[in-house]
């Protein structure tokens, strides 16, 4: 089982390192929504500073999604996902795998937009920056054990950059919102989100558990 | 090693055997009580119209769909109970590549390997790209090779693992003159070594130039089945023709 | 095909819907006592609940009905599920209208991220991605199977958004439109709760049956196409 899932994330690690295609999509399409937000919002810097937080995870649920629907878009393109089907593998190493390879492309993506959102938004990230980043990864885990899920899924559809999303936001709005306030509590804004913190926890547990009972369903013909 | 069978039976059993395989969903009947068996030694190709149901049949067969009534065993192995290990044995080529366009031919076969569990897979690879006359091409991204040399690699990554049993879906679909050659040529071997395979077409002359058997599949159910040796092609193909249009 | 059996069904949910719909109608005109702050419009309250109950009855529905078809593979759940979802959001749709026409007279907006009515928003979305996944995936293998796991894993997520959704307004409060029914009911009130909620399961009942018979049918028609046009062939063939 550790050798499938050690196999899966060595191989998306390297198309991605290739191909940078993932990471760049989410990190474009990610600051273009803090810009829009900019304009659209035309706030000042107190505002700014208050809101920030929802800001970050508004523009990372959507260009995380662009990363997401890559994950299996790939296997889809020259029939792969029935190659991995056939493997003497168990399937939910498969979903292991993909799901771990989409957590670091989607941390990733956080660490490289967080200087821009520092700087567009003028907000101190420094003071409880470990902190940050364990809501980064944290936040990561639970939209990727859904979003690998339901990337796979939608992968089957006829309108699948328009199906994930629909999918996947309704269903992780608990993540992003706990996300958003640990992610003021990280900021110094609020003084206590241990009620968040543990949200987040149970979410992620929870899912990458059903994920990983469910994906076989998903992936059969 | 099962309980109870013997060296003899090891050696004659089937390399597929499908007993009684019915598929349905509700009222749709994809598969009607299919009896097919694949000897080792003998590329069986599946003749058929589009939409009888040779593709949900291979499909069943490469355990891409678990839920059906009848049984399908691959060398003795019943392939739902046997779980994981039961799809060792198969190989599987259609006119997909299942390549991954933004890997090189290298990193394509060394991860196929090790899905595998290969031993050795960075060895493993580089003597099937030698094999397959690839070497050359083994730092090029799929999408910098050639077609043929694309087919050549999918075929690689095909009996990369040794399979015994070959599933091949349409595989002459969208292949000039000479990668069909290359692809009957792989098989012939294939099938001289000892494999069996079982290949699903609708065009008559490519699939009977590569069969040992021949069966025909209709509406879902095995409407004829014979040796290849032996037969009148003539009159086959007259037959068949009827009934594509039919 | 609809045997008596279902008919008989279908009628006797048809008789209890409409009776209990009447009774309630009634009891809220003549016999619940008028809202001493509300006023009349306080009365959708017993449309309201009923239908959000309702909604959520549909959802659980979806989910044992996909879990069932996940084991079974049989057809016959997929239509159960798919029927539950699409009544379900029909319900929810009501939820979401009626809210707001009970907020506005009262305090003067259409909406305020309230707890309850945005959770039945969620629920909402979720229902309209089941249905869309449903209608973009063209197998109905592959169709009845991935919306299964989506019926699934969208009922997990629900009590996670209610944790989340409520104690995040604990945290940012803002006025509540679906006003507490907790706090206190007149028995009278609660009696017209009652046969109301009595008369909008029915109702849903009802809905749902007609549903999967519809849904039944058209399979069955399918069929008949199918065998039609294969008996066209044999005959051309045999020629």
């Amino acid at each position: 089982m550790l050798k499938t899932i050690a196999a899966i994330l060595w191989k998306d690690l390297k198309i991605e390192l290739r191909t940078k295609e993932s990471i760049s999509a989410a990190f474009v399409f990610s600051v273009l929504v803090l810009v829009i937000f900019n304009f659209a919002l035309d706030l000042d810097t107190a505002q700014a500073r208050r809101l920030g937080s929802g800001f970050f995870w508004v523009a990372f649920a959507f260009g995380g999604t662009l990363a997401l629907n890559r994950s299996f878009a790939i296997e889809k393109e020259s029939g792969c996902t029935r190659a991995l089907m056939l493997a003497p593998v168990d399937r939910s190493g498969i979903y292991a795998g993909k799901f771990l390879a989409n957590v670091i492309f989607l941390v990733l993506t956080q660490v490289l937009i967080l200087p821009l959102f520092a700087v567009f938004f003028d907000v101190p990230v420094g003071n409880r920056l470990g902190t940050l980043l364990l809501v980064f990864v944290l936040g990561a885990v639970g939209f990727s054990s859904v979003g690998t899920l339901f990337s796979a899924i939608a992968a089957n559809t006829r309108m699948r950059e328009l199906m994930l999303p629909v999918l996947l936001l309704p269903v992780t709005i608990p993540v992003l919102i706990a996300a958003v306030e640990t992610t003021s509590y990280a900021l110094g804004a609020t003084e206590d989100a241990s009620f968040w913190f543990k949200l987040l926890v149970v979410y992620d547990v929870v899912f990458v558990t059903v994920g990983h009972m469910v994906f076989e369903y998903v992936l059969e013909e | 090693m099962r309980s109870g069978s013997t060296v003899a039976d090891a050696a004659t059993a089937p390399a597929l055997s499908c007993e009684h395989v019915t598929k349905r969903f509700g009222r749709l009947t994809a598969l009607r009580s299919v009896d097919l068996t694949v000897r080792p030694g003998e590329c069986t190709v599946l003749f058929g119209r589009n939409g009888a149901g040779k593709s949900t049949l291979l499909h069943i067969v490469a355990a891409l769909i678990r839920s059906y009534e009848g049984r399908v065993a691959v060398f003795g192995e019943d392939l739902r109970a046997g779980g994981e290990r039961s799809r060792r044995a198969l190989g599987l080529v259609s006119h997909d590549s299942y390549l991954y366009n933004d890997l090189t031919a290298l990193d394509n076969l060394r991860f196929y390997a090790r899905l595998y569990g290969a031993r050795d897979a960075e060895a493993r690879a580089r003597a099937l790209l030698a094999r397959f006359d690839l070497e050359a091409k083994a730092r090029s991204t799929v999408r910098e090779l050639s077609r043929g040399m694309k087919q050549r690699l999918s075929l690689a990554r095909a009996v990369l693992h040794e399979p015994r049993l070959l599933l091949l879906d349409e595989p002459f679909t969208g292949l000039d003159e000479p990668a069909c050659a290359t692809l009957a040529g792989m098989l012939g071997e294939f099938v001289a070594h000892g494999g069996a395979a079982l290949l699903t077409t609708h065009d008559v002359e490519r699939g009977l130039e590569v069969a040992q058997r021949v069966a025909v599949l209709e509406r879902g159910a095995i409407a004829f089945e014979a040796p290849a040796a032996g037969l009148d092609a003539a009159a086959f193909r007259h037959r068949y023709r009827e009934l594509l249009e039919g | 095909m609809a045997t008596s059996g279902t008919k008989t069904g279908s009628a006797i949910l048809a008789v209890i819907a409409l009776a209990t719909m009447l009774a309630g109608l009634a009891m809220i005109g003549f016999y619940a006592p008028v809202e001493a702050e509300q006023g009349v419009v306080q009365k959708i309250f017993y449309f309201h609940v009923p239908l959000a109950w309702n909604a959520f009855l549909g959802f659980t529905l979806v989910f044992v009905f996909s879990f069932i078809f996940l084991v079974t593979r049989s057809r016959k759940w997929d239509i159960r599920a798919y029927a539950a979802a699409e009544v379900g959001v029909l319900f929810t749709t009501l939820v979401l209208v009626t809210g707001p026409i009970w907020a506005k007279p009262i305090w003067g907006i259409w909406w305020t991220w309230d707890a309850r009515l945005t959770l039945t928003l969620v629920l909402w979305l979720i229902y309209v991605a089941y249905l869309m996944l449903r209608h973009y995936v063209d197998s109905p293998d592959k169709r009845a199977t991935l919306s299964a796991v989506v019926g699934i894993v969208g009922f997990i997520d629900v009590p996670l958004v209610y944790f989340a959704i409520r104690w995040w307004r604990t945290q940012h409060p803002q006025p509540v439109i679906a006003g507490g029914e907790g706090s206190g009911l007149d028995p009278r009130m609660a009696a017209t709760l009652w046969v109301c909620l009595t008369a909008f399961t029915a109702f849903y009942l009802y809905l749902y049956r007609r549903r999967v018979v519809l849904e039944e049918t058209r399979d069955e028609v399918d069929d008949l196409h199918r065998r039609f046009d294969e008996r066209g062939h044999k005959t051309q063939g045999a020629a």
